[in-house]
């Protein structure tokens, strides 16, 4: 079964009068059918432009992607894929069913099924009621479902979400989140560029990390945010000779009311320290691994990266 | 059917835009001032006199036919100017693009649309005119109706021009460029005339030559000659018309013409980065 997207080598160049500016370096990436994946980095790091050459709004300098098998160059697929873009402009003129109903004839649906598909992805963004409303009536938050709704409306195998919350409060998020879920249950594959990286953590398998144009990291969600080398420690009766003990163990002790954070070097000091609270005769009531959270990770990689492209003899 | 899709989507959109209702007014007030300017019945000296009165309702139509080639062009210009550019600006045309549509849809649905809106235009007033000479004074100018479609094909050739520039040229930019296009090749016949006046081989060259750089006024020309006839057209125009007689077959080269800028416009936007800047 081919990979939902294959990214190979995608580059885009701009020519400024400042000299080329790289705003996709060498982009390599695969997205299997069915996850849900999380494409990270900071403003500026290239990640709408990515969208928009996958989506063929613009021309890729370098490289090839397929999208579910097939070319960018091959229009049918796009009858498969819905596309909902960052800061999306509406013809606010139209009513909501005229719009959808608009975007459902470029699918090429015909007149019953557009019907069928307009409730359908209405209902699925929660906005049947304003099926007769025109969109300039509508809120921030309703147009982004919208937004939403024509995305979906050709029931897409494979869905490109860029920023698709920004715009929601909290509800409405949990309604979009709602909804990737179970259009990953339904078996779609979700590519969600978004800033919100609570979201991302909430709805993703796996996440790719992009700064500066390239890709820095690759992951499952569940090792990025994997356990840190930190500990919480509650315990009962801990002497100043275990303390000390402790101390030479863990790389940093920090005494907050009624508990210990350490953090170790390595993660099998861990035990090591459990054993030797525990043999001290003290009372351990909690010992709870802190996980490092996406965003502190999301961070880590960034700084990492940078600190990689800033060391000397790194150009050739 | 994508493309019909775009199209009745540009022609709904267009419609409703400040520039196609001012037009609209503009057309009305048009209409019913026209007969005051020239009077269909030749000023009442024509009454009984059934080829003198057919004679005046073609010199009226004519007349109401150069003013609506006049506005029709305008209008075209002005409601295609941001056709393609705009919508690259506004970031609206992203999710047509990200649909399974090709991009020389997008621009055979934005000029369908265009056409048939103008087209529409252009033969409803038409229409109103030969019935308002047809009803006032009683004569039925059937040779109207091929200078008509002479107009209606300026009018298609002014919207498929400013397409092709509006896939890579702002508002204000193609406006300048397609009006001074307009002013330039309708001014023509002034160097044409000088340069026959003073036998200048260079000069009456010129002329000829740019004036294929848009035959819209050649074509206007033109339907001036089916409506009336050559003679009458030299009659009323003077000797300065008369040296730059509209050449038959300038409604064949319009018509390649204008697919020629549509193809211009498709080969522009299907290369194009669409991304606002």
């Amino acid at each position: 079964m081919p990979a939902a997207i294959e990214i190979d080598g995608l580059t885009k160049i701009y020519r400024t009068s400042d000299g080329d500016v790289k705003a996709v370096d060498s982009l390599d990436l695969q997205v299997e059918e069915g996850e849900v994946f999380g494409f990270l980095g900071p403003n500026g790091a290239g990640k709408t432009t990515t969208l928009q050459m996958l989506m063929s709004v613009i021309f890729p300098t370098a490289g090839d992607a397929f999208l579910l098998g097939k070319p960018l160059t091959d229009q049918g697929v796009r009858e498969r894929i819905g596309f909902l873009p960052e800061l999306f402009q509406f013809h606010t003129y139209l009513r909501a069913d005229e719009f959808l109903d608009f975007h459902a004839r470029l699918y090429g649906m015909p007149a019953a099924d557009r019907d069928l598909r307009v409730g359908e992805a209405l209902d699925l963004v929660g906005l049947s009621e304003n099926r007769k409303s025109r969109l300039r009536t509508f809120s921030k938050g309703m147009l982004q479902r919208i937004g939403i709704a024509q995305a979906i409306i050709n029931r897409p195998k494979l869905l490109f979400l860029d920023e698709p919350t920004s715009a929601l409060d909290p509800m409405g998020r949990r309604d979009v989140r709602d909804l990737i879920l179970s259009l990953r249950d339904a078996g779609t594959t979700v590519f969600l560029n978004s800033h919100l990286l609570s979201e991302v953590e909430m709805t993703c398998s796996r996440v790719g990390i992009l700064n500066d144009g390239k890709l820095v990291r690759v992951s499952d969600l569940d090792s990025l945010v994997e356990p840190g080398h930190t500990v919480e420690v509650r315990a009962v009766g801990i002497d100043d000779e275990t303390m000390r003990s402790i101390e030479e163990l863990a790389e940093r002790v920090e005494r907050n009311d009624g508990y210990l954070l350490v953090t170790v070097k390595e993660q099998g000091m861990l035990s090591e320290l459990a054993r030797l609270i525990i043999d001290s005769g003290a009372s351990l009531t909690e010992f709870n691994p802190r996980q490092v959270p996406l965003e502190e990770a999301f961070m880590r990689v960034i700084a990492e990266s940078r600190a990689e492209a800033d060391e000397p003899g790194d150009e050739s | 059917m994508k493309t019909w899709a775009l199209a009745r989507f540009t022609f709904r959109e267009t419609i409703r835009t400040r520039t196609m209702i001012a037009g609209l007014v503009i057309s009305l007030l048009y209409l019913a001032l026209v007969p005051m300017l020239s009077s269909p019945s030749g000023g009442g000296a024509v009454i009984g006199d059934a080829s003198a009165k057919t004679a005046a309702g073609r010199d009226f139509l004519a007349f109401a036919l150069g003013g609506l080639n006049f506005i029709g062009m305008f209008m075209a210009i002005f409601t295609t100017l941001g056709a393609v550019y705009t919508e690259i600006e506004r970031g609206t045309i992203v999710t047509i693009i990200s649909k399974p549509v090709s991009r020389w849809q997008v621009i055979a649905g934005k000029w369908a649309g265009h056409t048939l809106l103008m087209g529409g235009y252009v033969m409803l007033m038409g229409v109103a005119l030969w019935l308002s000479v047809a009803v006032g004074s009683g004569t039925l100018v059937w040779r109207f109706f091929p200078a008509l479609l002479l107009v209606c094909l300026n009018v298609i050739t002014m919207v498929s021009l400013t397409l092709a520039f509006s896939t890579f040229l702002p508002v204000v930019a193609n406006a300048i460029f397609v009006f001074l296009i307009m002013v330039f090749t309708s001014n023509l016949r002034i160097i044409n005339a000088i340069g026959q006046t003073s036998q200048s081989i260079i000069l009456t060259s010129i002329a000829n030559v740019f004036r294929m750089m848009l035959p819209a006024s050649e074509v206007s020309d033109l339907s001036s000659v089916v409506l009336m006839g050559e003679k009458r057209v030299a009659e009323l125009s003077g000797a300065e018309a008369a040296a730059f007689t509209p050449r038959n077959w300038s409604f064949l080269y319009e018509i390649l013409y204008l697919a020629a800028m549509v193809g211009l416009a498709v080969w522009i936007f299907r290369k194009k980065d669409l991304k606002s800047a």
